[in-house]
Order: structure tokens, then sequence, then C-alpha cells
């Protein structure tokens, strides 16, 4: 195994819709709404963490290998390569996200045998430049604020005490995106294309919390022309 | 052993701290996967680590422009308050009770760009001022965006969780959220990390090749997810520090010291419950011995003057890993010599 190449595969992210990745308040404070979003703690900009976008685009592998069922929902592991009754195509998925993402450490020899160290690397997305200058000519707000509420099904009207407030990144605001692949060997060459596929997943589903209702719809602008056209051909179920 | 020293430009929060020992482990694991990085590859040098290191690293340390001219901010010397600040003859006592609450908040040492320690007349800042410092050479930008930040760096806590493949959504066990702690520094920060290299085995273009390549895989903990990521600035060779008649070393990184060598010690201990990296992070044994270490900003007053030939102190530490038995932990630590008066 030796390292022979790492890939960077550059580019933006376009929201399309309001982006909630929730900040986890510690913290209440009075007539403060209810779920913020992250920000940079010194610009207070917000920012798309890289664990997001690593987590969903590995949880969207997944589901496509159709595993998910085996393991009971828990992250797939070097050890569900040996379930009985996996197809071979999909010992070889498993394999793949192994190799990209990594497994727990329980399952030692078996990583270092078959997948060796975790290939993909998703830095923190932070908000482009361009983003930047348009909100501050423009006086646009960073953070919009969405209410939602419940429907009582027999009156049809609000439910008490449903009414909540959520932050929201509003839809056009541009973040830098990059991700590294460490290529250790010809063989690794694929994973490339398959860390596209994730990513077009990720396109067609979303980032962040609330996607069912709307929020996190995202779509890709990468750098390089060829990585640009490749990723639009993916047709991941065709 | 040449010194030189490497720019690191942070783009990222970071969840492991820049100290020598991580640095060297980084490059190692570099090393291994390029056998080009070392002349021979690593293992060979490796083997002969204890008697011969090929590279000794620094910490981090914050680089600024103070009137065009540039300086470094060191760690405050592990030393007694009563000997940094001692009063002069003639000072009010009470005054200088008063001061001693303020003086505990100067936490970082204004080193001139050619290293020369000099104990006597060195300025001590605090992490406001040293914010202010490198506020100071932050473009127009950034200083608007910055208004009101007090610290030059800053703790984070960020929650995670795994989704439930079945639900893709949070829940319990081990589905449940988890908070991580990470740090950022000011935006547009300058680093520098010195690097001893022997020629023999290795030179400047390829050390910051490696270390090019691990700022952009990112550094230490939650690397695949954006942490530790860095750009790498300007390298230079500089020459090996020097002081007049000097007593005393000041350290630039955690170090293990020699044993017998030195006749007074001044450190705070660090421990490193050390971890391996890359395939190893994941093993069944990833977690190495716990390394006890005199942490980085310690003194050390040699008992022979031969301590000051060569550009480091320190030792190799060894049998530290279950998984990998020629695991080395870098002991070694650059210094700068300086004179020490002190009444005895």
């Amino acid at each position: 195994m030796q390292l022979i190449d790492i890939k960077e595969i550059k580019g933006k992210i376009v929201l399309k819709s309001g982006l909630h990745i929730g900040a986890g308040d510690t913290e209440m404070h009075i007539g403060g709404i209810d779920n913020t979003v992250v920000r940079h703690p010194h610009t207070q900009e917000p920012y798309i963490p890289g664990s997001s976008i690593k987590g969903k685009v590995r949880s969207l592998l997944e589901m496509k290998s159709g595993v998910m069922y085996r393991t009971g929902g828990a992250p797939l592991q070097a050890k569900h390569l040996d379930l009985e009754g996996l197809e071979d195509e999909q010992r070889i998925e498993c394999l793949k996200i192994i190799k990209l993402f990594g497994s727990s450490g329980a399952d030692a020899e078996k990583i270092a045998k078959f997948a060796g160290p975790t290939r993909v690397s998703f830095a923190d997305c932070f908000m482009s430049e361009e983003s930047r200058e348009r909100v501050r000519e423009e006086r646009l707000t960073l953070f919009e604020i969405k209410s939602e509420t419940a429907i009582d099904r027999i009156s049809g009207t609000a439910k008490s005490g449903s009414l909540r407030f959520v932050e929201r990144v509003p839809a056009d605001i541009k973040f830098d995106f990059a991700v590294g692949l460490k290529m250790l060997g010809e063989e690794d060459k694929e994973l490339f294309d398959y860390l596209l596929l994730g990513l077009k997943l990720l396109e067609m589903d979303a980032l962040g919390g609330s996607g069912s209702r709307g929020y996190g719809k995202i779509e890709f602008v990468f750098e390089n022309e060829d990585v640009e056209k490749k990723f639009k051909n993916i047709k991941p179920f065709s | 052993m040449k010194l030189y020293e490497i720019i690191i430009k942070p783009l990222s929060a970071f969840g492991t701290p820049l100290k020598g020992d991580t640095l060297f482990g980084h490059f190692c694991w570099q090393a291994a996967y390029d056998p080009s990085l070392l002349n021979g590859g690593l293992d060979k040098w490796i083997a002969c680590y204890q008697e011969k290191p090929f590279a000794v690293f620094s910490s981090a340390w914050p680089k600024f422009d103070d009137d065009g001219k540039f300086f470094y901010a060191f760690k405050r010397p592990d030393l007694p308050l009563s000997l940094l600040f001692a009063p002069s003859a003639g000072d009010d006592k009470r005054k200088t009770f008063e001061g001693r609450k303020e003086n505990k908040k100067k936490k970082w040492m204004k080193v001139k760009e050619g290293l020369l320690l000099d104990f006597k007349s060195v300025e001590y800042l605090t992490d406001k001022e040293l914010m202010e410092k490198v506020r100071n050479q932050a473009t127009d930008d950034t200083k608007r965006i910055m208004r009101g930040e007090k610290y030059f760096c800053s703790e984070f806590t960020r929650q995670h969780n795994t989704i439930n493949r079945m639900t893709m959504t949070t829940g319990e066990g081990m589905f449940a959220p988890f908070t991580e702690t990470s740090f950022f520094y000011y935006p547009e920060t300058e680093l520098a990390v010195f690097a001893l290299i022997d020629e023999e085995a290795t030179d400047i273009g390829r050390i910051c090749a490696a270390m090019e390549k691990i700022g952009k895989f990112g550094f230490g903990k939650d690397a695949s997810t954006g942490c530790g990521r860095f750009d790498i600035g300007e390298d230079s060779e500089l020459e090996l520090p020097s002081a007049d008649s000097p007593n005393a070393c000041y350290m630039l990184a955690p170090t293990v010291p020699e044993a017998g060598r030195f006749y007074d010690h001044y450190f705070i201990p660090f421990v490193r419950f050390g971890k391996h990296g890359d395939v190893l992070a994941t093993s069944e044994n990833p977690f190495k011995n716990p390394v006890v270490m005199a942490d980085e900003g310690a003194v050390f007053m040699p008992k022979s003057e031969n301590v000051f030939k060569k550009p480091y102190i320190g030792r190799a530490v060894l049998n530290t890993s279950k998984s990998m038995k020629q695991t080395v932990v870098q002991g070694y630590a650059p210094y700068l010599p300086f004179r020490l008066e002190m009444k005895i």
C-alpha cells in the first residue's frame, strides 16, 4: 500500500433552500430562538461542518448498498462484511464504503487486511467570498427565522404549544467546498467515482435537519470541468 | 543538524494542539506511505532514532508583525512568577502584590526574529494583547468581521450525532447526540514551526511537501471531518539560536529530558496519552502507553556546557505501543539557550 496521490475535489455548495445544521444549543437566552444554526466562533458566520457532509454522504451510500436492514440502522463496520446472505455486489460496495469512510476499531485485523486507512477527508465549508460581498452590498441577512406549527386535525387550527421558531441559512448563499481523497494504489481510482456518486445522492436528498420538509437542498458546482461533467452525467439509479 | 522555520496558516478548527511530538508522528505516517521523503526509507531512520534523530519538530508558535519587525510569541517560561516578574529594589511591596494577578495573565513571551532570548529585557503579553498584535496585521475585512473578539484562540463545542440508517434521524444509545471540543485561531494567524533536520536523511523541501499534505488532509483529531486544515507559507533556514554565556534552556516542544544532565528543572508535567494515527487509529490497541513529558515552555539548567553543543535536548521514547513495536515518540525538542540569573 503506497500513497500515490491525494486528489482534491474543490468547488462550491449552493443552497437551493434554507439550510438548518443545528448548533446543539447548550444554553438558553431569554427571547432567543429555539433552534439556532452552527456558526463560526470568531466570525459568527454560518458554515457547513465537514462532519455533516461526511455523515450524510456515508449514510446515503449505505442506504443505496441495501445493507442497512442487516446492520440494524447502525453505521456499516468491517465486521458486517462477514454477514451471511450478502450478495457479492453488496460486499464490494460495503468494502468501498469502509475504505472511503473508515470503520470502528473493533475489527482491526480485518480493516488492516482489506481496507487500510480512511481515504476521504471533508473540510469545513466556510462562506464564499462572493456570497460575503453580496450579503454586504445588498444588506441581506445571513440567518432567516422560520416559524412552524402543527395543525390540530379536528379544529383545523394551530395546536396549542406547537409554535416553534427555527433558524436557517437562506437559499442562494454559497460555501467553499473541498474534499481530499487519498489514493493508496491503482485500485483506489474507482473510489473517486464512488465518492462522486455519494455527493450526487446528497444533491438528490438533503443536508442538515428537516430534509423531508424542504430544508437543505443543495447543488454542487465543481472547479474542475471534467469533474463537473462527470458529476452531471451520474445517474445513480439507472 | 540545520534549523528551519516553516510557516503554517491555519484554515479550520483544530482538535489536537500543534505540538512537536504530534507533528513528528504525522511526518512519520507521511514517510511510511512515501519512501522518497527519507533517504533509505522510514524504517532505517526509525531504527537509529534513539542515537541519531533525523528530524526534531518544535510546537507551532504565533509569529506576528509589530511595527515592521517580526516577533514570535512563545509560552511564558514555566519559572516561578517571583523570578519572572521580580520587583526592583525600592518597589512598593503593596503594588507588587497587587500586580501579581495581572502578571499571571501574561501567558506569552515576545521574542525577536533572531531567536535571541534576553531574559532581562523580555516582554510578556496577555492573550488579549497577543490578539491585538495579530489583529494589527490582519486585512481590513477580517478586522471588520472580528469586531469584539477578545481571544487569540477560542474554544468551541460542536454537537455531533450518528444517523440511524433505518430512520435517517438521531435517536437513543449510539445515535444520541454528543459534543466535541475544538479550537480556532484568530483568522489570518501565522504560526511558526521550527524543524531541526539531519540533511543526511532529508531536506526542507521534502519536509515542507509532507507538511503540505498533512495540512490538506487534516492534522490530529477529527481530520476527516474538517479539523486540522492549514496552508504552508514560506520556509527559511535560520541560524542555530545562541546566547552570551548561557546557563539555561527554554524548550520549544514537549520533552523527555535525559536523566542526570540537568541540576535544576522548571516545568509543567504533560502526560501524552498518545493514540496511533492512520490505519492504526482503528486498530484493536490504538492507544500508546502514556508518556510523561515536560511541557513546552520548560526551563532546564544543565550541569555541563556540553549540553549547548547539540541543538536539541531530550531522548526518544521507545516501547510505547502494543500494535506497532517500532513506534517511537519524539521526546526531543529544540531549545533557546539563555542566561538565567538567580539568587540561590
